[in-house]
């Protein structure tokens, strides 16, 4: 018997955008049900009207046969629905504990700990509850998040992409969490678009394409095939354009025993050495945490460099600022894009500007800001890189994630580079644009520029590189063209296991 | 259609928002005036007819509002510029004090040349008020603290002090009640002859269409907009947040600067400092509720201290029927509580329509 049922779910955005078109679903008790769909197909909304974030435009939604009404996910969680969001809304600069409590009024502390320290023992959902969440790894964040609803009894959990940043290690002990929780009665809503982990932890799963219900089947009786066909309606392979090689091979980033250290000063960063040749992508595997962060901040001039030194195409650059080090012709693709690439209140003309400002080109005089000129080349990356923008004056917030991140893309290689540094270029991107992005780094890669993807996802790792690097807490474990390695010797080195 | 209506909402709604906040305030500030017993309509013929009333017979009326503008514009600018670069600076009131005391100093060095000395004055003015703006602005950046509750503090120091100095040192010999007063040569001549308008407004205007530049047009200005609005952004395009924390704290002190200046060189008939600078006080303050209802844009404070001189203004027509002045503050107090506490309604709207559902 269903504990949730939708019915007839439609929702339109105040834009106009139909975002859902009649949906009806289920969720059982002791069930994980994967909702499967396309970025946009509207597996979020529908989940955030199932948890209370939003309201219907039209259709009901009934909880043990009951129509409810949340009109907040306070309600809804009051009635045991939660919902793990992909942006996990903590409070930065509480501590894992007083997130979990926050909201729960006048508590017993001491049995509030026991309690967690029993669930967490339980669930093996392990993570320290005493330090700011702003410290922690999203994977941390996340396990906080689930530790919060599980403290409140919540008979539903929904979780939306949430092995976005997950390593392979962490998300093999999600799944194993969340078929524990099946077996103990609680129903489990998998959002995602991964064929892979649908197949791997669901019972059953719905599949949504363009707010509409387009397959329902049991994950026993279907095939990955059968499911990609369902979500797109065509089979989704990528198409990456032919790999040349570039005739004049030459170092353009040497890296010499680079030391780094994070926001608590211990060392991130532990020695690393490496050079990046003309015409190559460099990837540089690992599960997230093992230094990656500090690394690209270090080579980009966003972080110290405590030891080590660091020559652009023969010159020392150690720790030079990045507008010097875009000059000299070295750019980053960050990989928060919403706090470093942009700026989200702007809009998209002050966008393009954001490091091109010191660029001669834009200014009169060096410091008046040639608007028309800069407009100018707006118009021309929108062409060229074939973005979906109302108007050079509309807010970047407005823009879709994909073209949020085409414009950084566009922006920065408008700085005419010859080194890009590349973090998770294509995270949260749907299949065109990560489509796009990709082979944007390869044509790039073919015209001679030394790319260094440093990606939490293996597979873009593994189909862009052609030489990888394995990093494990803060070291390189490994360093060979990527033909050389087996992926079972690249797990193993991922979870620092050297043969 | 309803796209369309959401873009102009969008673009507009820092206007709408401050047009129904001036309309709470006036209700709130009649309502308050009706209860009080007194004739409403009388009360406000009387406030428009000294604040406004008919410029083509008259235009005195407009001239003190005006006058009560200029200063306005540019303390409210300060801190308007300030918000842009992400900070709360309530501090442009002591730097008032202290470009008064600048201005004191400098007129009692008398001997200069008149056209030098007149320069000393206004440099007195801004290099005073300068200072005292760096001292926050250094704290904030080597020290880590809190720029509010420095400034606040600084306010206090500045009023003591410069009151100590002036009264002790520089009293008129003639009138005690008073410090001893611009020579006339330094003094910003009348826009109006008859009124209290100088050339304060011409200069108020020019400044903030140069600040409007500044920030819109200038590489500084749009630095200075990134690090404010997105510092972690600012790093990764090369700007160094500090620098545009201190550039706008300092340029606010020499706003503040003029601001001083424009009230004591540019307002008759005393062109001096009066005991417990009951001058000045209150500028810096009233420039926090000027930007807000201009919604920190240089255009906006134009229009916004129009209005609120208008209070000032206008309050004299009230005192003249027995209301007490001091009303005019229940406008402005409303007024601003109105544009502080949008998100009241957010919320309120929230629990009743249930969330996301608008």
């Amino acid at each position: 018997m269903a504990l949730v049922a939708a019915e007839g779910i439609v929702k339109i955005y105040p834009d106009g955008t139909e975002a859902l078109r009649g949906v009806s679903l289920e969720i059982r008790s002791g069930e994980i049900l994967g909702l499967l769909g396309e970025n946009g197909a509207g597996k979020t909304t529908l989940m955030k009207i199932v948890s209370g974030l939003l309201s219907p435009t039209h259709g009901r939604i009934r909880l043990d046969g009951n129509v409810v009404h949340f009109k907040m996910p306070a309600q809804a969680l009051k009635a045991g629905i939660g919902m793990v969001h992909q942006h996990i809304p903590l409070v930065h600069n509480f501590t894992g504990f007083e997130n979990i409590i926050l909201g729960l009024g006048r508590i017993d502390f001491e049995k509030a700990r026991k309690k967690l320290a029993e669930l967490m023992e339980e669930t093996g959902l392990k993570v320290n509850l005493d330090v700011p969440v702003e410290n922690l790894s999203l994977g941390e964040r996340q396990r906080i998040e689930i530790l919060k609803m599980l403290f409140r009894g919540v008979k539903v959990l929904i979780l939306d992409e949430p092995t976005t940043n997950l390593t392979p290690i962490e998300t093999k002990e999600l799944f194993v969490l969340l078929k524990k929780l099946a077996k103990e009665g609680k129903a489990i809503v998998f959002i995602s678009h991964k064929i892979k982990e649908v197949m791997s932890v669901t019972d059953r799963v719905v599949v949504l394409r363009k707010g509409k219900v387009v397959g329902e089947l049991l994950t026993r009786e279907t095939t990955p095939q059968e499911l990609a066909s369902l979500m797109v309606g065509r089979q989704v392979v990528f198409r990456y354009l032919p790999k040349e090689r570039y005739p004049r091979q030459e170092d353009l980033l040497v890296v010499k025993d680079l030391w780094v250290k994070d926001d608590f000063k211990k060392d991130a960063v532990k020695g690393i050495s490496f050079e990046l040749r003309s015409g190559e992508i460099l990837g540089v595997a690992g599960v997230e945490g093992n230094g990656q962060r500090e690394l690209v901040e270090a080579l980009t001039g966003l972080r110290k460099v405590h030891k080590g030194k660091v020559f652009l195409q023969g010159e020392e650059v150690t720790n030079l600022s990045p507008d010097k080090l875009s000059f000299k012709g070295l750019v980053h693709i960050p990989e928060d894009r919403r706090n470093f690439g942009l700026v989200m209140e702007m809009n998209f003309l002050e966008n393009v500007l954001l490091g091109l400002h010191r660029y001669r080109d834009f200014l009169i005089a060096g410091q008046i800001i040639n608007w028309s000129k800069v407009s100018e080349h707006a118009k021309e990356l929108i062409e060229k890189y074939e973005m979906v923008v109302a108007s050079v004056k509309s807010p970047v917030r407005s823009l879709s994630g994909g073209n949020q991140q085409k414009l950084i893309v566009a922006r920065e290689l408008s700085k005419n580079p010859s080194v890009i540094i590349a973090a998770n270029p294509t995270r949260g991107l749907d299949v065109a644009s990560t489509q796009f992005v990709r082979n944007k780094l390869i044509e790039l890669r073919n015209r001679g520029i030394g790319v260094l993807l440093v990606s939490s996802d293996l597979d873009e790792v593994l189909d862009l590189s052609d030489r990888i690097a394995v990093i494990y807490e803060g070291r390189f474990l490994a360093l060979k063209p990527t033909k050389e390695y087996t992926l079972k010797e690249i797990g193993l080195l991922m979870g620092g296991v050297e043969e | 259609m309803s796209v369309i209506i959401r873009l102009l909402k969008d673009k507009y709604k820092s206007i709408i928002n401050s047009i129904i906040a001036l309309a709470i305030g006036f209700i709130g500030g009649i309502f308050a005036i009706y209860v009080a017993g007194f004739d409403v309509g009388e009360a406000m013929g009387m406030f428009w007819a000294h604040s406004i009333g008919n410029p083509f017979v008259d235009i005195y009326p407009l001239t003190v509002t005006l006058t009560y503008s200029a200063p306005l514009m540019l303390t409210g600018l300060a801190f308007a510029l300030c918000a842009r670069a992400g900070l709360f600076n309530i501090g442009v009131e002591g730097q008032l004090y202290m470009g008064a005391l600048g201005i004191v100093l400098a007129s009692s060095m008398l001997g200069l040349p008149t056209g030098l000395h007149s320069l000393v004055i206004l440099g007195g003015a801004v290099l005073f008020a300068l200072a005292w703006s760096s001292i926050p602005a250094i704290l904030k950046v080597w020290r880590g603290t809190n720029e509010v509750v420095v400034t606040i503090m600084l306010n206090y120091i500045a009023l003591w002090t410069a009151d100590y100095i002036i009264f002790k040192f520089y009293a008129d010999p003639s009138d005690a009640t008073k410090s001893i007063p611009i020579p006339a040569y330094a003094r910003l001549p009348l826009l109006v002859e008859g009124t209290s308008l100088s050339w304060n407004i011409v200069l108020s205007i020019g400044v903030v269409l140069l600040v409007y530049f500044f920030l819109w047009y200038t590489k500084f200005g749009y630095e200075m907009r990134v690090a404010g609005t997105n510092p972690t952004a600012a790093r990764y395009a090369g700007i160094n947040p500090r620098r545009a924390v201190i550039s706008s704290f300092l340029i606010g002190g020499v706003l503040a600067g003029l601001a001083a200046y424009e009230k004591i060189a540019g307002i008759p008939p005393s062109y001096s400092v009066m005991s417990s600078m009951a001058n000045v006080v209150g500028a810096g303050l009233d420039g926090i509720a000027v930007a807000l209802v201009g919604a920190n844009h240089p255009i906006g404070i134009i229009f916004a201290s129009f209005l609120i001189g208008m209070l000032s203004a206008g309050a004299k027509g009230f005192n003249l029927i027995g209301i007490p002045k001091e009303v005019v503050y229940i406008f402005q107090g409303v007024i601003v509580m109105s544009l502080a506490v949008p998100n009241i309604y957010t919320l309120i709207k929230r629990k009743i329509k249930g969330v996301g559902g608008g």
